[in-house]
């Protein structure tokens, strides 16, 4: 190597990357197929990047550092890496490759019965061709199209294979259909062999599954981070790598093919399915991230009046994609998206749920840093996005963190604290789910004014638990309430219980402003389904206890998983499936809140919080 | 002496207040008696915010209310009076639709009697400096939420450089995502993320250009 490169070096996986010298360590990183935690895109603004240098030279401390390092981490060699260039070979600790706990299992039972009746769009025909002879000199090509029904056409790259293939086959092959296209010849009979996979292409994960068409089942699944999120954790940062780098909308397409190319190969090493018998795919994402999974910039989303490039269906080949791990010839169809911010995966949610027929009224849920809401009512479909933010997945929260070993995710308080924590060890942060638990067991034991204030401890009623009140703590100006007390305290503060309060103020005022639309109250409702990886493993009794959720008994919210992810899965098995998912669009009446005169009262009633006094005082 | 309508509104009663608006104004009180009272009744909504009685649930609806009130009032306006003179204009900024957070400030601005031209939200950059020129305004406030659209703040700032009005106008941003960091990339004179710590701001910009 010449000089002006440094190898970089990875803990634990012992990754290596070669980078310039003075290369950002984030990127080395990322070169390295380290997966980091760039929630704000390397700005050093969100402290999530943080790793350890064990060996070599890097570049001076920042003030970003200092604001999220303390000085014993700094004196440790702690570091932001988006802050930090290599002087010379280094060593890098980051942290340890994360289990995902996110619930990315499509929905069972109910759901996917819609799918019954098994009718992909490919089709697979065993053919015995009669071998050419002197009196029967039919092109190869003719030979093949005259068995299929219809005009069929080929491609050349099929052509090119065709000669020696029916020779070697003794003249018997299956014909691989999908509409007017021969997409592929196989030797032998192996028209039971038809595969296909379904993707959920999420802004923080991607989760894939893999099904075979001729039976009607998902083989196996499998989920997996989505490398963009080196280039920040939501869909705005991403949007904006892609205006301040040239390269930036190009590299966001490698890695999400990169991502899904990993995917595909678990999937197919586990199930021990050849790449060569997927034929179809479908894909269901946001808006921003179906843009940016073909290229096309998004940017017109960013900002008012968000308006998309492309909204409808399209449809493609795997190498359009820059897919590596499947056949060129392997179709795909990402399903339509309603505006910039509904995209196809709430389309999904429409689909698996059969909330588009279900008598009744019914509301849809999904949270996430977007929370999306489908209102179905009368033969109406009414959806809306609002912007939860980050709150709920545990991002922009003082102590939050992803749900990983060591995060507390579940809250009781009775006489006093209950945590449970992801792998058992002793807590270091809190997840999405674990501090909605806590706020709403807060709220509940009236810890908090309806507000959102945390009390003064002299506020609370004599006879308080002396053991939970001792746990409320000055914090600057304000309060913090500790749930893990000792040396790595967990706290949920004032700045946190806001943000989550702005979160899920924003999503109750969307579900307000649906139902007003139709001159619905609450009461009306047959039920709420909680969709979504994150939203369906948070307990509906903590979503009504922070007031996110309307005055609904409890029996009538119902988690119904990856309903998104199950949509892909059903318009990837069933032909019907996907004729309807293509027509939901037009049937999608999609509710604008940016400008909508009674968002900020519905918006401030759905900040507080309703405080009932269970523990008594 | 705080009467009916003040504490009402100081109270967040709704309903009482907008049935003493309209009880006011058949019983012949001109608009900007009632207006008054209100803006004391906001100026009381503000005190009690900074001293943490009230929260920002709060403000978000005093501003609803007083929305409320002034819908009511408007036919009663005498018309063409329309102000051709601001010391301070405010919006949000292009591309970003984000108006609670400009609302409230405007409104708490208001009740402590500043005159503020509301631009509205998604103001492209030209419409600012354009507004300078009209009003004569000193004093721009600019309330961003998206990160995506600080780049236009930076252009707000370049405008007023080429139309060469930046020395005569101080520009304040404010909303969610601002920190010294995006002033100092923006340009911008200065800026605020807490509502009524926004209100000492302004009053002491205006205070300055005032005295010199
Ligand atoms: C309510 C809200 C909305 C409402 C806006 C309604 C409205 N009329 O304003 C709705 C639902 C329509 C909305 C839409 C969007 N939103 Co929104 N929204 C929020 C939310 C939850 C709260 C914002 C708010 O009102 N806060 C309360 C006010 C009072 O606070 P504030 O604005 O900061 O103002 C205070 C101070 O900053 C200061 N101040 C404000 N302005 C000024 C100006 C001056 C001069 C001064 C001195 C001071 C000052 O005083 C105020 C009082 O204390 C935030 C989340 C969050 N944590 O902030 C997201 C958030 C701002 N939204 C966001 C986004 C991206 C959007 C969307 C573009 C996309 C989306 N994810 O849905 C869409 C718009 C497109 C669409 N078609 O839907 C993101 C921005 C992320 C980023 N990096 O840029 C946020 C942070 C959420 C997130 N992370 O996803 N949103
Ligand atoms: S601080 Fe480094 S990515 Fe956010």
């Amino acid at each position: 190597m010449p000089d002006d490169y440094v190898t970089a070096t990875f803990m634990p996986s012992g990754a290596k990357t070669e980078a310039l010298m003075g290369a950002n360590l984030i990127k080395a990183a990322l070169e390295a197929g380290i997966e980091v935690d760039a929630v704000c895109g390397g700005k050093g603004a969100c402290g999530k990047c943080r790793a350890k240098i064990i060996k070599g030279a890097v570049s001076e401390t920042t003030a970003s550092e200092a604001e999220h390092l303390t000085t014993e981490e700094l004196k440790n060699g702690y570091v932001l890496l988006c802050q930090r260039k290599a002087l010379g070979d280094v060593v890098i600790e980051t942290q340890p490759e994360r289990a995902r706990l996110d619930n990315h299992a499509p929905a069972k039972g109910k759901l996917m019965d819609a799918a019954l009746e098994v009718a992909p769009p490919v089709a697979k025909t065993y053919h015995q061709l009669a071998r050419p002879a002197i009196n029967d000199q039919v092109a190869d090509l003719d030979r093949v199209l005259s068995r299929l029904p219809g005009e069929k056409r080929a491609d050349v790259k099929l052509v090119t294979r065709l000669p020696a293939l029916l020779r070697e086959a003794g003249y018997c092959v299956t014909s691989v259909v999908l509409e007017d296209e021969l997409l592929s010849l196989e030797k032998g009979n192996t028209v039971s062999e038809m595969y296909g996979i379904a993707f959920d292409v999420g802004t923080t994960s991607v989760a894939g599954y893999l099904a075979d068409l001729a039976g009607g089942k998902v083989l196996a699944s499998l989920a997996s981070a989505n490398r963009q999120r080196a280039h920040g954790a939501d869909v705005v940062s991403r949007i904006t790598y892609t205006m301040e780098d040239d390269n930036g909308l190009a590299e966001l397409q490698r890695l999400i093919a990169q991502t899904i190319d990993e995917i595909v190969s678990g999937l197919l090493s586990r199930s021990g399915v050849p790449a060569e018998r997927v034929y179809t795919l479908t894909f269901i994402g946001n808006t921003v991230m179906s843009h940016l999974l073909l290229g096309v910039s998004p940017v017109g989303v960013a900002s008012a009046p968000f308006v998309p490039a492309f909204s409808r269906s399209l449809q493609g080949t795997a190498a359009d994609l820059g897919l590596k791990s499947l056949p060129a010839y392997t179709r795909f169809v990402l399903l339509p998206n309603v505006a910039g911010y509904v995209g196809s995966d709430t389309v999904g949610v429409i689909l698996a749920t059969r909330i588009y027929d279900l008598p009744g009224t019914w509301l849809a849920v999904d949270i996430g840093t977007n929370g999306e809401i489908v209102l179905a009512s009368g033969g109406r479909l009414l959806t809306c996005s609002t912007a939860a933010g980050p709150a709920f997945e545990g991002a922009s929260i003082s102590q939050g963190m992803r749900a990983e070993p060591g995060a507390i995710y579940q809250v009781r308080m009775e006489n006093d604290v209950e945590l449970a924590v992801i792998g058992g060890t002793k807590p270091v942060g809190i997840c999405g789910s674990g501090l909605i638990d806590a706020v709403s067991e807060i709220a509940r034991i009236g810890l908090v004014k309806s507000s959102g204030r945390i009390k003064d401890p002299r506020d609370l009623p004599p006879g308080f638990p002396a053991s939970l009140m001792r746990r409320i703590k000055q914090d600057g100006n304000s309060y913090k309430f500790v749930l893990a007390e000792g040396e790595r305290e967990v706290a949920i503060t004032q700045s946190d219980i806001n943000k989550l309060q702005l979160g899920k103020g924003a999503v109750r005022a969307g579900i307000e402003i649906l139902l007003n639309e139709l001159n619905l109250q609450p009461s009306d409702l047959d039920g709420i389904l909680l969709a979504g990886a994150f939203g369906s493993n948070l307990r509906p009794a903590s979503l009504k206890g922070i007031g996110m959720l309307p005055e609904v008994s409890l029996d009538r919210v119902k988690s119904v998983g990856n309903a998104a992810g199950t949509g892909a899965i059903l318009a990837l098995l069933s032909k019907r499936q996907l004729e309807t998912v293509l027509a939901l669009p037009e049937r999608i009446e999609h509710v604008e809140l940016s400008l909508h005169g009674g968002f900020q009262r519905a918006f401030a009633r759905g900040l507080s919080f309703k405080v009932e006094n269970h523990v008594k005082q | 002496m705080i009467n009916g309508l003040i504490k009402a509104i100081a109270n967040l009663e709704e309903e009482t207040t907008l049935r003493l608006v309209r009880e006011k104004v058949e019983s012949g009180e001109t608009p900007l008696e009632i207006v008054e009272q209100c803006r004391k009744g906001v100026e009381i909504v503000g005190k009690r915010y900074s001293e943490e009685i009230y929260y920002l649930s709060d403000l978000i609806m005093s501003e609803e209310i007083f929305r409320g009130v002034m819908e009511i009032l408007e036919p009663y306006f005498p018309k063409n009076t329309a102000q051709k003179e601001f010391k301070l204009i405010m919006g949000t900024i292009e591309g970003d639709i984000h108006d609670l957070g400009k609302n409230i400030v405007i409104n708490l601005l208001r009740s402590v009697g500043f005159e503020v031209l509301d631009l509205g939200v998604d103001v492209q950059p030209g419409d600012f400096v354009e507004c300078v020129r009209e009003t004569g305004a000193s004093v721009i406030g600019i309330s961003v939420l998206l990160t995506f659209s600080i780049n236009s703040v930076k252009k707000v700032i370049k405008l007023l450089g080429e139309a060469g009005l930046r020395d005569k106008v101080t520009v304040v941003i404010g909303g969610y995502p601002i920190n010294e960091r995006i002033r100092e990339y923006t340009g911008a004179d200065y800026y605020e993320t807490d509502a009524v710590k926004a209100v000492e701001l302004f009053k002491r910009i205006i205070m300055e250009k005032e005295g010199s």
